[in-house]
């Protein structure tokens, strides 16, 4: 295939206008954003629950994402995944890291030293952290395709 | 303006609408073809057709879902597809930067 140099900084222009329009798109609400970090409360704060009880609410929780994931793609008509490459997935890295962090004192100052309501403070705190963190991933996303020519 | 066979350009990809789709698929899991229509501004019958050349090569996948009783088709990129976009956009990017068009 044969093209010239003003070919190809045209085709790149074009690509990237594309890029900037999904990047105008990719914007989701505060309240969808504040259901993400609540999801992730939840999912610390359950233990705080007796018995077998956190199981359940595990499971709702993960039962709550998938929902939120099928609203989001049938609504917008894209699925973006948390995980992508880019510097989206460092923050996505970090963020389980965060949650991962508290569950684990959450549970061993419940069972440990007893502080049953103990994942309760740790879940709001993910809670915010991760809403946070929602907010800033949408906007890492949309820089990053304004941004960028491609990644490669 | 010089003009030479480059290696690692697709003419499959090379197409505006097409190399916008690519690049939109490079950045998502799955796009769903009318919003896929609507950010590339062509019309269903031009976005179809696309569609089915680069599903041919493997570059894409289709998938059918059913929502609401309204069937809506779902565009992933294959890793195929993904690889020769990213080759075709280095390339381009390697002759605009000769050119001096980019930094």
């Amino acid at each position: 295939m044969r093209i010239g140099e003003e070919e190809a900084a045209r085709s790149l222009e074009t690509m990237q206008a594309a890029r900037i329009e999904l990047a105008r798109r990719a914007r989701w609400s505060m309240g969808r954003h504040a259901i993400s970090g609540l999801l992730m409360g939840l999912l610390v704060a359950s233990y705080a629950l007796p018995g077998g009880w956190p199981i359940l609410g595990v499971v709702l929780c993960m039962l709550a994402v998938a929902v939120v994931i099928d609203h989001d793609a049938n609504r917008d008509g894209l699925v973006v995944s948390g995980s992508r490459a880019g510097p989206t997935r460092r923050l996505t890295i970090g963020l389980g890291l965060v949650a991962i962090l508290a569950l684990g004192i959450a549970v061993f100052l419940r069972q440990r030293l007893g502080i049953a309501w103990a994942p309760v403070p740790f879940g709001v705190i993910v809670a915010l952290v991760c809403t946070a963190g929602s907010m800033r991933w949408e906007q890492l996303y949309r820089e990053e395709l304004a941004g960028v020519e491609g990644r490669n | 303006m010089s003009r030479g066979a480059i290696d690692g350009l697709d003419p499959l990809i090379h197409p505006p609408a097409r190399l916008q789709l690519m690049a939109l698929l490079a950045e998502m899991t799955e796009l769903e073809f009318a919003t896929g229509r609507d950010v590339l501004d062509v019309s269903d019958s031009v976005l179809s057709k696309h569609l089915s050349q680069l599903s041919e090569a493997g570059y894409l996948e289709l998938r059918k879902a059913t929502v609401n009783g309204r069937q809506r088709t779902w565009i992933s990129a294959t890793g195929r597809g993904t690889k020769a976009f990213r080759l075709h956009v280095a390339t381009l990017q390697r002759l605009a930067t000769k050119a001096g068009h980019l930094n």
